[in-house]
């Protein structure tokens, strides 16, 4: 009880507190101003501001104005906006794909050449005369096929079987 | 005395428009421009500020949602062209925002139509030390009288922060008067 008699009064303090916080700056200086008016101010606003009103651009006049020149610069933007997109995008695709040309070319040689070097290599490893035994019908080389020749070669052990991946 | 209502059902009706305007500004004309005054403290500045606040007044009122007091309205509108009067007249002028009250203060001394004695154009001087916004809740409780609810609806900050500016604002002024 005594608490809340307490808070009560603390309010009470509190309210009053507010209330005479500029009290001795009213005592001391009141509340007068030291500002003057033309004579016949408040009687000539109201004609006035309904003056100012009627020459007044409506809202959202400016940019009805402009929208035209606005539409034009954006239009404008983006066209170029769209330009420099595609150039520069067409320029990229250009060089990657010359380099993926190129890369793809180099490949392709490279396993010609392997292709050439296991062939050469391969036809070193060939017997003449073992090819006959095997009942080829001549022993003309060029004319030996190449099964014959894989299977003289993986008979005699110079070769493992091995799958060839086309590339 | 006007009733609020009836202004506004005048302006939302076309042909009424003016009457409600006219009758709008016979109630609350004097009390907005001393408001404005009390923030630009020239007369031309004033009435300029004033001039475009009854523009935004006209546009707006058919917008206006009765949300809030007409007059909180009003005064929201008038204190909004206030605060951005005093901010464009200071990047005019490469004044820093916050050293506003020097200049302002100057005109109290240059400005014609600004007479009255020595102790109000000291606690004018005093008032224009403080920064826009708190000058703005002193003006309005100290000259305006107005409770701190009707002037947090104006300016949009809450009761109890609105007292302690208030408080600060006062204790703030009595220490420049002394120094005087």
């Amino acid at each position: 009880m005594g608490l809340i008699r307490s808070k009560q009064q603390m309010n009470t303090t509190k309210h009053i507190h507010y209330n005479t916080v500029d009290r001795k700056l009213k005592d001391q200086f009141g509340n007068s101003m030291p500002y003057e008016l033309p004579d016949g101010y408040f009687e000539d606003l109201p004609t006035r501001a309904l003056e100012s009103i009627r020459h007044a651009p409506e809202p959202g006049f400016l940019f009805r104005r402009n929208f035209r020149r606005i539409a034009a610069a954006a239009a404008i933007f983006l066209m170029a906006a769209l330009v420099i997109t595609l150039v520069f995008s067409r320029r990229s695709t250009t060089i990657e794909t010359n380099n993926e040309f190129s890369m793809i070319d180099s490949y392709q040689n490279t396993i010609n050449s392997l292709a050439d070097l296991e062939e050469a290599y391969l036809m070193s490893l060939v017997d003449v005369e073992s090819l006959n035994s095997i009942q080829l019908i001549n022993d003309d080389l060029d004319n030996v096929s190449d099964e014959a020749i894989m299977e003289y070669l993986l008979a005699e052990n110079h070769i493992e079987y091995r799958i060839i991946n086309e590339y | 005395m006007i009733d609020d209502r009836k202004i506004l059902q005048l302006s939302n009706e076309t042909h009424s428009r003016e009457e409600g305007f006219s009758l709008l500004l016979k109630k609350y004309q004097q009390r907005l421009y001393w408001h404005i005054r009390r923030m630009v403290i020239d007369h031309e500045d004033a009435d300029d500020v004033m001039q475009n606040t009854l523009i935004k007044v006209w546009s707006g009122i058919g917008k206006f949602r009765q949300d809030s007091q007409l007059y909180t309205w009003l005064y929201r509108v008038a204190t909004n062209e206030a605060l951005s009067f005093i901010k464009k007249a200071q990047r005019t002028r490469s004044v820093p925002y916050e050293d506003g009250g020097t200049e302002l203060s100057n005109l109290i001394d240059n400005s014609p139509l600004v007479s009255g004695d020595e102790i109000s154009r000291k606690l004018q001087k005093a008032v224009l030390m403080l920064p826009a916004k708190q000058r703005l809740v002193f003006n309005m409780k100290y000259f305006d009288e107005m409770k701190y609810k009707e002037i947090s609806a104006v300016v949009g900050t809450s009761v109890g922060a609105l007292k302690a500016s208030y408080h600060l604002a006062v204790k703030k002024i009595e220490k420049q008067l002394l120094l005087d």
